[in-house]
């Protein structure tokens, strides 16, 4: 089966696998208006997700964020007697309208988490310090401020900069006040921001207030490796950690206390976690580096280093200290020493190869050296005349597995290895290499034939440029896989070096 | 060896599985047309739920998963900014969802049971033979494998397109599918030989 073809059987497999749930998607419409202005979304009526256990209110640093709102407004924001937009955020996040005199005109959840908060609460007509304490105090007994989430932003819009300064300024101490009332030390981050359109507009697309989004922004523009989405689902103290760990200064922002590390194992355990897995000692691992990373939204560190030759890459739960993913890659010997020279016998190591063999963790994986092992005898190749070899960990269905590939002579061998027995899940290998028994080449018709044939197929005259010339022996055939691009179309062709007959064809837009 | 004796003539013919949907829908659903989000959902259902299970890799939190997106995406009709690309944003929306979705059970879970395709058995709709390639996405590609194919396949995105929505290099991705797109030709070769043995 060709690749279009097993990508066509797959989408029809999917369309037919796909659920109806087209008259509740209608019905569910239908009941939430259409958000035409504004970054508010209205909260719909989706299935409730359980909290996370962490209720327990412990003395652990709350760091507070405060934002000032700048002279700059998207939209008309602040009108109809409106002074001054406050918004909080912790993970619930609640938008109030306030006015001159400071009297809460309007309170709204901008998410699930801050619908809970609000709950049966009437703010409306209360003055701005009862409010806040009335929300700082439900984010405390419901556990959104605790030893995980302990963090809460506090955005201040004003077209008049120096009052928004000024709220600003009350409010943080007023929270910080609140907070230490109720034992937990608050870390205050203040900063001055303007909302522009595109900061409405992300805030409306991740449902987060504006304020969240500015302090997003800033760390997605000063390191490349977030990602705004992964981040807008963080709360405070995660991305004022990250911001620490990635050393990425917070521009114009003032801060006070200290973000909480209280939730996480710490980047000194993730790096014994990570050494006592690959049996690297602080003596013999070079390079290390170690940072607070964010994946899928989840809170990892990511730990670095190369030991024997080989670099070592680890992703770390950062709650849980479990190794959640790790990878070594053995760098390929130089050219000169030729291709069949083992990786493990690489230069600089004076150590021999079987490093983390015995895992430091409370797992009891094999170490990739047992694994790839198990690999070379059960395909019959010695360590010594293997090459390109590579060991990764991953869970796949559940199960700890080692994936080991290697080339030997010609032939490409990819493994799966139970990480913790040994055994050989899944193993296949495909041959590059010529076949015994078989003529010489010489009915070949030749790289000139093919790229000819090809041409003559995408109705292309003339000198087309080819990214791709490949002759390999795929299952014991004589192939030619070409690649080329005329015209804005792709081109990618694989032709049976002996008759010409095409054996795929695909072609694509390059737009 | 099946295979080699196919001819290339679907391959070629065949055009994009998932036409991309027409823009103009989106503008209608801010309006509060039903009617537009109805063609809208029958035009990328499939996509849509295709993507959130490659990620999920487990189809009731797949269904939820595409329920809210269309929720989701009805009310954020109005912020959307014709750039010809309105499947990558609505596949934005599903990504989003879904990752939100794993951190929820990777806080609430153990790893395993995050990590668990359950047995497929009776999960589907429709009959076993009629999933061969998706039980075999789903059983053998890796995360980023079977979220590449299942875009390239069934969103009908361009590799550059997968790279973007992704946050992946384009030769990752490009390198990445055809390793996926290999395995799932021999392991189908493999299921064919056996067929014809018996």
């Amino acid at each position: 089966m060709k690749k279009r073809e097993i990508e066509q059987r797959l989408a029809e497999e999917v369309k037919a696998a796909t659920p109806d749930v087209l008259e509740n998607v209608l019905a569910g419409a239908k009941g939430q208006k259409t958000e035409k202005d504004g970054n508010i979304a209205e909260i719909t009526a989706l299935p409730k997700r359980p909290r996370s256990p962490w209720k327990a209110l412990v003395a652990a640093a709350a760091a507070v964020a405060v934002v000032a709102g700048g002279t700059l407004f998207a939209y008309n924001r602040i009108s109809n007697g409106v002074d001054s937009i406050v918004q909080l955020d912790v993970n619930p996040s609640v938008e109030m309208k306030v006015n001159s005199a400071e009297k809460v005109l309007s309170a709204q959840a901008l998410n699930e988490d801050a619908q809970k908060i609000l709950g049966d609460m009437d703010l409306k007509g209360a003055s701005l310090d009862v409010a806040l304490n009335a929300l700082i105090g439900s984010m405390l007994r419901n556990g959104y401020i605790d030893d995980l989430a302990n963090s809460i932003l506090i955005t201040v819009e004003n077209k008049d900069s120096a009052k928004g300064a000024q709220l600003q300024e009350k409010l943080s101490s007023e929270v910080e006040r609140l907070l230490q009332d109720s034992q937990v030390n608050g870390a205050v981050l203040s900063q001055t921001t303007a909302a522009d359109d595109e900061l409405t507009r992300l805030a409306q697309e991740y449902n987060i207030s504006v304020g969240k989004a500015a302090l997003v922004r800033q760390l997605v523009a000063a390191d490349s490796m977030l990602d705004f989405a992964s981040l807008a689902k963080l709360p405070i103290n995660d991305l004022n950690l990250l911001a620490s760990s990635r050393q990425i200064a917070l521009d114009g922002v003032s801060s006070s206390g200290q973000a909480s590390s209280g939730a996480y194992i710490g980047e000194d355990k993730a790096k014994e976690i990570a050494f006592g897995e690959a049996g690297a000692t602080d003596a013999t691992a070079t390079r290390v580096e170690i940072s607070l990373d964010c994946d899928d939204g989840r809170m990892l560190y990511e730990v670095d280093f190369w030991l024997n030759g080989s670099e070592y890459e680890y992703e770390i739960d950062a709650s849980t200290g479990e190794v959640w993913k790790w990878e070594r890659d053995d760098k390929t010997p130089p050219a000169s020493t030729g291709s069949t020279t083992s990786p493990s016998s690489g230069a600089g190591s004076t150590t021999s190869g079987t490093t983390g063999s015995q895992p430091g963790n409370s797992t009891d994986f094999l170490s990739p050296e047992e694994a790839l092992n198990a690999a070379l005898s059960h395909a019959g190749v010695s360590s010594q005349t293997a090459y390109d070899k590579n060991v990764d960990f991953d869970y796949d269905d559940g199960v700890p597995e080692y994936e080991v590939e290697f080339r030997n002579d010609g032939v490409e061998y990819e493994y799966k290895i139970h990480a913790e027995t040994g055994a050989v899940l899944h193993w296949e290998s495909e041959d590059h290499s010529r076949p015994a028994g078989t003529t010489a080449d010489s009915q070949e018709i030749g790289v000139d034939k093919a790229k000819e044939l090809a041409l003559a197929r995408a109705g292309l005259t003339g000198d087309v440029p080819f990214q791709k010339i490949e002759r390999e022996y795929d299952d014991g055939r004589l192939v030619y896989q070409l690649e080329f691009r005329a015209n804005g179309v792709e081109y990618e062709c694989e032709i049976d070096a002996m008759s010409g007959a095409f054996l795929d064809w695909e072609s694509e837009r390059d737009d | 060896m099946f295979f080699f004796c196919m001819t290339s003539t679907i391959a070629e013919t065949a055009a994009r599985f998932a036409p991309a949907p027409d823009e103009a829908l989106l503008a209608e659903i801010a309006q509060g047309s039903e009617e537009a989000l109805r063609t809208l959902y029958v035009e990328t259902s499939p996509a849509v739920y295709g993507f959130a299970l490659s990620i999920l890799k487990n189809v009731h939190d797949a269904e939820d998963v595409m329920q809210e997106t269309y929720l989701r995406l009805s009310k954020a009709a109005a912020g959307y900014r014709p750039e010809g690309k309105p499947m990558a944003w609505i596949l934005a929306i599903v990504r989003n969802l879904a990752r939100m979705r794993l951190r929820e059970a990777g806080r609430l879970c153990s790893p395993e049971s995050m990590e668990g395709w359950s047995e497929p058995a009776d999960i589907f709709h429709g009959g076993s033979d009629d999933r061969l390639v998706l039980e075999a996405a789903m059983r053998l590609l890796t995360d980023e494998e079977r979220q590449i194919v299942m875009l390239h396949a069934v969103s009908g995105l361009k590799h550059r397109e997968i790279a973007g929505l992704l946050e992946q290099p384009l030769s990752t991705v490009l390198s990445r599918y055809h390793r996926a797109l290999g395995k799932l030709r021999r392991e189908l070769a493999g299921a064919a030989g056996e067929k014809s043995r018996n």
